[in-house]
């Protein structure tokens, strides 16, 4: 198990009138090599739990592993924070250096590498997000499109070479090519490197679309995990909670009701268009 | 009535300039809901910080019910008639309490006290936050402190009302609350709307999308004309509704649907095939 969290609870200002658990007895394990979905409305706990994942935060009760190692005793959270990267939201905001490759240097150069292995790293990792190392290196990351920005920043913690990613909204306010230039590169360092992948998002076409796995979050607490079949299918329960499903099992419900006889659990555009032509068929016959 | 002609607008940066607008026209009547939409830097933002005075043009003029934004005695005229709403809430909320940071807008224009109370009451009440006016503003979540920013515009009492992609930062339900109440605000009480989105969702609810590239305007057109567009709309970096693409799929299977722009459009016209 890469990461295996065991009945975690944390709680801000613990003993204090202002005391707020933010994750409630959470058990939650994800193997090497997984794609998993962390969804959850605001206030659910997902940015306090993927702090737990490398060490950014302690759990009030509980344990949490780090490839079968406690962190703290018996991993440190430095070696922690190599191995999980994290990329918080609008990670742009984190670039300061005034060339991309010192930018994405900047970890490696932490971790005392010798000038050729940071260079090795910062092509690599360039490559990685899709950003020519020669077109890229010299210039000002400021002078970038959004979607380049966020690119370097995630280029920034693979120089680290982490063997697991967790990012929060790495597509929020990026327009619609920006967005899946991201979301073509987290599919293949997922499939060709085999980099463990957990995305947070809000967005459940892109969820339904990238994920092996979706776990759902709310008020602290882990309410559903499972293949994005089984899980948008909790339609109803999703609404409650103020989260949604994907723009074609929304159809495909509304369809089902009018006496369309429909699979629900489709989020991929020909599936769906040739599960209505069969029912259309079906119908006419 | 708004009215932006020729307006050119250049960021002068230490060793370049950047043409941000070029020489762009463009008139949004009162009542209209009009969505912006465009690829990261294509200059959307930059024109809708325009349209109160955020910015000034480089060449050109952007008029405010006839009122040149470039005039500076005209601000205070301009800035009351529209408000303006920016991605994070948390960066426009300035009080500690949620009816305190409604009252700072008219507070600031000088309305007298007893009229400060009856705008907040029905600022909070158009944005269904009356029950929350006493709380503090951090307890809440991002789909309520978006609608309190919007009421605090609205107790301004603006004709026109920019909001520079308010939903991007929320979950779906806060989205969905922000969205209801802004399309309210334009059917019911008239409010013009102008709102930069990257959300196809969000823009097919509009009168006119305007679609921006290179600083210029590449498509303006009714969502059911624009999203006709499919070459135009690659370069603009806009995907189609996945309404429409589902139905331009079905219509090459040989199925006579009309192009849907939305799953409940689409859902009507599959159950009166038959």
């Amino acid at each position: 198990m890469l990461i295996e969290l065991k009945n975690v609870s944390f709680t801000y200002m613990p003993d204090t009138p202002l005391a707020q658990q933010a994750i409630k007895n959470v058990g939650f394990s994800v193997r090497t090599g997984e794609f998993v979905g962390l969804v959850g409305p605001t206030g659910s706990g997902k940015s306090t739990l993927i702090q737990h994942f490398n060490g950014l935060l302690e759990p009030l009760a509980g344990e949490v592993l780090i490839d079968g190692r406690r962190i703290g005793s018996e991993i440190s959270a430095l070696l922690v924070r190599q191995k999980i990267g994290v990329v918080f939201q609008f990670p742009e905001n984190q670039l300061f250096e005034d060339t991309v490759f010192k930018d994405v240097a900047f970890g490696p150069r932490n971790l005392k590498c010798s000038d050729e292995e940071i260079e090795e790293r910062v092509r690599s990792a360039l490559k990685m997000v899709g950003l020519d190392y020669f077109e890229f290196k010299d210039r000002s990351p400021f002078t970038l499109s959004g979607g380049e920005m966020r690119r370097v920043a995630i280029a920034g913690v693979l120089a680290m070479n982490p063997s697991c990613l967790v990012l929060d909204e790495p597509t929020s306010g990026l327009d619609s090519i920006g967005k899946r230039e991201i979301l073509t590169h987290l599919e293949r360092l997922n499939k060709e490197h085999g980099l463990t992948i957990i995305l947070i998002s809000h967005d459940m076409n892109e969820i339904a679309r990238m994920v092996d796995r979706v776990v759902v979050l709310n008020e602290g607490k882990i309410e559903f995990d499972g293949s994005p079949k089984e899980v948008f299918l909790k339609r109803d329960d999703l609404l409650k909670m103020g989260l949604d499903v994907p723009e074609y099992a929304s159809l495909l419900i509304k369809l089902n009701e009018r006496g369309f006889d429909v699979p629900l659990d489709l989020f991929e555009l020909n599936e769906v268009k040739d599960s209505i032509v069969c029912a259309l068929e079906r119908r006419s016959r | 009535m708004i009215e932006i002609s020729n307006l050119t607008h250049v960021y002068e940066q230490v060793d370049r300039e950047i043409i941000a607008l070029k020489d762009l026209s463009l008139n949004i009547r009162e009542g209209e809901f009009v969505v912006f939409v465009g690829r990261n830097g294509s200059g959307k933002s930059t024109l809708a910080k325009h349209l109160n005075g955020l910015l000034l043009p480089t060449s050109g003029s952007v008029k405010i019910d006839g009122f040149e934004t470039s005039l500076e005695e005209n601000l205070w005229k301009i800035r009351q008639r529209v408000g303006m709403i920016f991605q994070n809430p948390d960066n426009q909320i300035v009080a500690t309490v949620v009816e305190e940071d409604v009252a700072f807008g008219p507070e600031n224009l000088g309305v007298p006290r007893e009229e400060i109370r009856r705008h907040i009451d029905e600022a909070l009440r158009s944005v269904h936050m009356s029950e929350y006016a006493r709380f503090e503003p951090h307890l809440l979540s991002g789909g309520q402190k978006q609608r309190v920013a919007i009421a605090g515009v609205l107790a301004m009492e603006p004709k026109y009302l920019v909001l520079d992609e308010p939903t991007s930062m929320l979950d779906p339900k806060g989205k969905r609350e922000v969205i209801e109440i802004i399309q309210k605000l334009n059917k019911e009480q008239g409010v013009t709307v102008i709102l930069v989105t990257h959300s196809i969702e969000e823009s097919i609810y509009a009168d006119r999308i305007v679609g921006i590239g290179r600083g210029q305007i590449v498509l303006d057109a009714s969502p059911r004309d624009f999203f006709g567009e499919t070459e135009l709309l690659e370069g603009l970096g806009v995907d189609m509704p996945s309404a429409a693409l589902l139905s331009l799929k079905l219509q090459k299977e040989g199925y006579e649907i009309s192009r849907a722009l939305s799953m409940e459009e689409l859902a009507d016209s599959l159950c009166s095939l038959n």
